[in-house]
């Protein structure tokens, strides 16, 4: 789980925030924080949210509609005034900053992208995209120029003069982006950017987004309903239900650990051979040093009773696979070493998908290992079945891999 | 009072959102109330317990209540008590002579520059070559609409000419283009501030409700008063009549502006005045134009009444032709009035269907751009814009040939050339003095037919019934479907009939308005059943309607006391005519508005036609129905005073005898019975209204 950050590492906290709907928010907020119950009449769309944001993150906020995601990301920036809490930007409180700071704020450090797009139909696309740059005071030349270069970024050059009725969803969706990457912000706010696009253009966007975020070191946060999009998007997701936090985690977490139903409902569907890691689902396997003689390393097999091991070099760098039969087919003192067969071997941290085809190519195991080259454990066919479509309890069974 | 129908829907429908909390508040109040006397009912017949269902229950309450306040009626008396009458005219007429004796300081510097600018457009006009300024006019048709409408004003123009009401239609025309101009600035401005405050805006749609409720003629009245007769007076009348479109379409464009394109806009950093000028303004043009195109066709519609207290032009070619009989010459000005209107309906309107950016953001466009994408930007340009373009070039060459040919430099199209001069009022005065010969007895068995057994037994019945048996009903059908305040309002408001003496009068045109709509659903609803059926009987009917709603009310009754002759009957026809098109254009809508999936899954169990219209698409399509109905309501009591200039009796007619006798209290008195009476009318209505969309489970409970 994600450790709590100190105030000036995180880009955007929040601190106890509530927004509430109603006659007398106010009174609301205080009863609830006196422990007097709610107050009737009244919607707490969100709920005494406290979380970190970190510099050049992608957080995604996730939960059905009507969970208050909208209305916490429009809190953050105070296009929705927060009932009580704090919003941190930069080192600086938001919920306290005059007019005039709060528009530069806007002007210079966050941008938003909007379901519906919000753009101006009465503009050109590239009247569009310059549009927060005219704000500023841009000069026209200076801004149209910008604008043409966010717009080539996008893919939408050669559309500069249309408007924006001329355009399809996605393209439209597009200038969007534009629009916010224009200014050159540091914070990144999407309130369900595509959710109102088809499914293929859906995901181009999807993947042309993760192409931009890692060109551009910038913070991301991400508002969706859709499970797949916050895996494949996040690097962090927080999991929301009635205007509180469910869940925080990376999307491995999430998927792996749900902490209740809530949650569990919307990780059963979720593909996971993009998310888990091998790392996480890698049996650990016998290691045999390179210079074990025969005898020694049959006798290994024996007291753990495993019937195969990997044989690892004095750094504990796996080198090859070695089996019963094969070691009871040489002589007792020939060291292991020349006895092994060439084993596959797979970085921990990638996903079950990078794995699939190197343990389909043999029979054999494939050795698991970690920054340092070290062996972690090894994955076999079995164990990534097991793995990818959630066998409860995978790990204990098939903790001996050639039983 | 032309677009008024379109408009009104517009209104209904925004205004249904927004209220939505109150009256649910109100009909809960109701409700507890309702179970209340229920329960007091079962304690009053407690012998009778359950089997008998609440709704027989409910019955015999109001029964009960009824029988109870006849024989309260019946010991009270009939007629609305005299000795409760409130001098309320008089007393309004004396703070008004105050007024003009103290006061003109104030509005007078007002009225003179208004009267200034009147003349100097005038003069300004009169100066301009005729022809070229014929030119001009086409050609802005021609780059706005299309060939079509710049044939039509051609024909117009030619019409105009050759029958000698060149003059007449230069005075309508800058009168209507000043009031316009000046009810367009005002009503942004207006509408513009009410969305910065809420508090004003709040007061701005009261203001314009009252203004929109309250009958133009009793306003006609004490400005007559004030300014006394002519242009002036006439342009203020206008002013005020056809300010309340343009500020409401404002106030609603701007509301609607989507809050995505807001947040964007604030999200980027603007300042409120930036999102206004920037995003808020220019979202709202398409509606804030079409509420220029309702003021415009506001303002043409008061073109006879503005002709009534003095001012010039082809309403005062109308007004003064059908008060001496004329109908020849009447006609021959209504048929300009008439082309001008659909001509400037469609200029102001939609136009052309543009992606709504002008020549001269295209044109920097095409400036600040370089490379290749140029020669396509030029050629969508030029063919965006080839009118535009096209009639500047005509312009310009005929400005300069006209102003070299004397002939045409100082061309006079007040008397027409004699080879185009073309009159039909002689004949047309033939014909009708033929038609009243020779079918007149036919006719006058209708007419009289319909005076006896019809109208008369209305009024009869209506004044047959003791007024606070009229008082009780009406104060208590308020109190089911609007709550306590409902009520209070509609006791008010006939309490308030009754003390200025305007009991009967109000009796009468209600049973006339009532009949009148009575006859337009008849004769509406099933023809918008059938419209709703077929495309080619739409596209054929609808073009009718709007040419309906676009004509100045003075003009259904042309045609009408042409045959029919003077009298209530003649008036009814008239109300009919006016309040039909709402009832046949709703009711299509409601019907084919109905959810194609809901359609298709009524058809695919195999309903019949019959019983597709029955189960489904009148159920689901009842509340605008009702939309349509309200309309019809409204504006049948709007047509009181039109109806009373050919002898309809009632409250129009007393308002009416204000104006041409200038008795500022009688006019006063009537017009504010008037009001009420249309105030009380629209509360039920639209009660009745509501309680119907609550039933019908269309809109979340
Ligand atoms: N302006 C508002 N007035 C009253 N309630 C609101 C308003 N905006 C949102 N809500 C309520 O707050 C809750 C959260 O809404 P929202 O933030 O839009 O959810 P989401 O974006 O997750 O779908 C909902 O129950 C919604 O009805
Ligand atoms: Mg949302």
């Amino acid at each position: 789980m994600s450790k709590a950050l100190t105030a000036d590492e995180a880009i955007v906290s929040c601190r106890n925030l509530w927004k509430v709907y109603g006659p007398d928010p106010h009174r609301y907020v205080s009863a609830h924080n006196a422990g007097v119950g709610a107050l009737d009449g009244h919607t707490a769309a969100v709920r005494d949210l406290t979380f970190d944001v970190r510099p050049g993150e992608k957080l995604v906020v996730m939960g059905l509609s009507g969970s208050g995601k909208s209305t916490l990301i429009r809190c953050l920036t105070r296009l929705v005034e927060p009932t009580s809490g704090e919003v941190i930007i930069g080192g600086r409180d938001v919920t306290k900053m005059e007019p005039a700071e709060l528009r530069g704020l806007r002007r210079d450090e966050c941008s938003m992208v909007f379901q519906h797009f919000g753009l101006f139909g009465h503009r050109t696309v590239l009247q569009n995209a310059a549009y927060g740059l005219e704000i500023k005071g841009v000069s026209r030349k200076e801004r149209e120029q910008r604008a043409r270069d966010v717009l080539d970024t996008v893919g939408l050059s050669g559309w500069e003069n249309r408007y924006p009725s001329e355009l399809s969803g996605g393209m439209k969706q597009r200038v969007g982006l534009a629009r916010a990457l224009a200014s050159d912000p540091q914070i990144l706010f999407f309130d369900e950017p595509f959710s109102a696009l088809d499914p293929l253009i859906r995901r181009d966007l999807q993947d042309e987004l993760l192409r931009l975020a890692k060109d551009i070191k910038k913070t991301f946060i991400f508002i969706t309903h859709d499970m797949a999009e916050a895996l494949k998007l996040g690097d962090r997701i927080i999991i929301m239900k009635d205007g509180q936090i469910v869940q925080v985690g990376t999307p491995e977490e999430i998927l792996l650990h749900p902490v209740d139903d809530y949650v569990r409902r919307f990780t059963a569907d979720a593909s996971r051979a993009h998310i888990v890691r091998v790392g996480t689902v890698a049996s650990e396997s016998k290691s045999i040093s390179v210079e074990t003689s025969a005898f020694d390393a049959v006798k290994v097999l024996d007291d753990s009773g495993n019937d195969s091991a990997i044989i690892v070099d004095s750094h504990g760098r796996p080198l090859g696979y070695i089996n019963r039969s094969k070691l009871l087919s040489v002589g007792h003192n020939d060291p292991v070493g020349s006895l092994h067969v060439p084993v596959p071997i797979i970085s921990s941290d990638r996903t079950l998908h990078d794995a699939t085809n190197l343990v389909m190519d043999g029979n054999n195991p494939v050795a698991v290992i970690d920054s340092e080259g070290r062996l972690v454990g090894v994955v076999d066919t079995r164990l990534l079945l097991a793995a990818l479509v959630d066998l409860p309890d995978h790990r204990k069974e098939f903790a001996d891999l050639s039983r | 009072m032309a677009a008024v129908s379109s408009f009104r829907i517009m209104t209904t429908v925004t205004k249904i959102a927004p209220e939505q909390e109150t009256p649910r508040a109100e009909m809960q109040e109701v409700e507890t109330k309702k179970s209340r006397t229920r329960r007091e009912l079962n304690h009053v017949v407690s012998g009778l317990k359950p089997p008998y269902s609440s709704r027989a229950r409910r019955v015999a309450l109001y029964l009960g209540l009824l029988v109870a306040v006849l024989s309260v009626s019946s010991v009270v008396g009939q007629q609305f008590p005299t000795s409760f009458r409130v001098p309320f005219g008089s007393a309004t007429e004396a703070v008004f002579e105050w007024g003009v004796d103290h006061l003109a300081w104030l509005y007078e510097p007002v009225a003179e520059s208004l009267e200034d600018v009147l003349v100097s457009m005038q003069f300004m006009l009169v100066d301009l070559p005729a022809p070229l300024l014929a030119l001009l006019l086409i050609g802005i048709a021609y780059a706005r609409c299309g060939p079509l409408i710049a044939g039509l004003l051609t024909v117009a123009l030619g019409f105009v000419i050759s029958v000698g009401l060149w003059d007449e239609t230069l005075q309508t025309l800058v009168l209507m283009v000043v009031a316009v101009v000046i009810a367009v600035i005002l009503g942004i401005l207006i509408g513009v501030a009410a969305q910065m405050n809420r508090r004003f805006e709040a007061f701005v749609l009261i203001a314009l409700d009252a203004m929109q409720t309250f009958p133009v003629f009793a306003y006609l009245v004490p400005i007559v008063f004030i300014f006394g007769p002519g242009n002036t007076g006439a342009l203020i009348v206008t002013i005020i009549w056809a300010l309340p479109p343009v500020t409401r379409m404002t106030i609603l464009g701007i509301k609607t502006v989507p809050s995505e394109s807001i947040e964007a806009a604030t999200s980027c950093g603007s300042t409120g005045w930036q999102i206004l000028r920037n995003v808020q303004i220019p979202l709202a043009r398409p509606s804030i134009m079409a509420g220029v195109n309702q003021t415009v066709m506001f303002a043409m519609s008061m073109a006879i009444v503005a002709a009534m207290i003095g001012a010039g032009g082809l309403g005062q070619s109308v007004w003064g032709s059908l008060t001496r009989l004329a109908f020849g010459q009447a006609l021959e000005a209504g048929i300009a009035l008439v082309l001008f209107a659909i001509v400037l309906d469609r200029v102001t309107g939609q136009g052309k269907k543009s992606t709504g950016h002008g020549l001269f953001s295209d044109f920097r466009t095409l400036v600040t751009t370089t490379g290749a994408e140029r020669p396509a930007l030029v050629k969508r340009a030029f063919q965006q814009h080839r009118r535009t373009i096209l009639t500047a070039a005509v312009l310009f060459a005929g400005t300069i040939y006209i102003s070299m040919v004397p002939a045409l430099r100082f061309a006079n199209f007040e008397t027409p050339p004699e080879s185009l001069r073309l009159s039909f009022a002689d004949p047309v005065d033939q014909a009708v003095d033929w038609l009243n010969l020779n079918l007149g007895f036919i006719l006058d068995v209708v007419v009289d037919g319909i005076q006896g057994y019809v109208l008369n037994g209305v009024t009869a019945l209506l004044l047959a019934i003791p007024w606070p048996t009229v008082f009780f009903v009406v104060v208590g059908a308020s109190l089911l479907l609007r709550g306590i305040r409902g009520a209070a309002l509609a006791a008010a408001g006939l309490l308030g009939i009754g003390v200025l003496g305007m009991w009967e009068a109000a009796a009468i045109t209600l049973g006339i308005a009532g009949a009148a709509v009575l006859v337009a659903l008849f004769i509406g609803l099933p023809i918008g059943a059938v419209m709703s059926r077929s495309i080619k009987l739409e596209r054929t009917i609808r073009p009718v309607l709007d040419v309906m709603q676009t004509l100045p009310v003075f003009l259904f009754v042309i045609p009408i006391v042409v045959v029919l002759g003077t009298g209530a009957v003649a008036g009814l026809l008239a109300t009919v005519l006016y309040c039909l098109p709402p009832v046949i254009r709703l009711t299509n809508v409601a019907l084919r508005g109905v959810d194609s999936e809901t359609v298709e899954a009524a058809t695919s169990t195999g309903a019949t036609v019959w019983q597709l219209l029955r189960t489904v698409k009148i159920p689901l399509g009842m509340p605008t129905i009702m939309i349509g109905i309200n309309q019809a309501i409204i504006l049948s009591l709007a047509m009181a005073v039109v109806s009373a200039f050919i002898g309809t009796p009632g409250l129009g007619q007393a308002l009416l005898t204000g104006v041409v006798t200038a008795r500022l209290d009688l006019g006063i008195e009537a017009g504010v019975a008037m009001f009420l009476l249309a105030v009380v009318v629209d509360r039920l209505v639209t009660g009745v209204n509501r309680k119907i969309q609550a039933h019908s489970h269309l809109v979340p409970a």
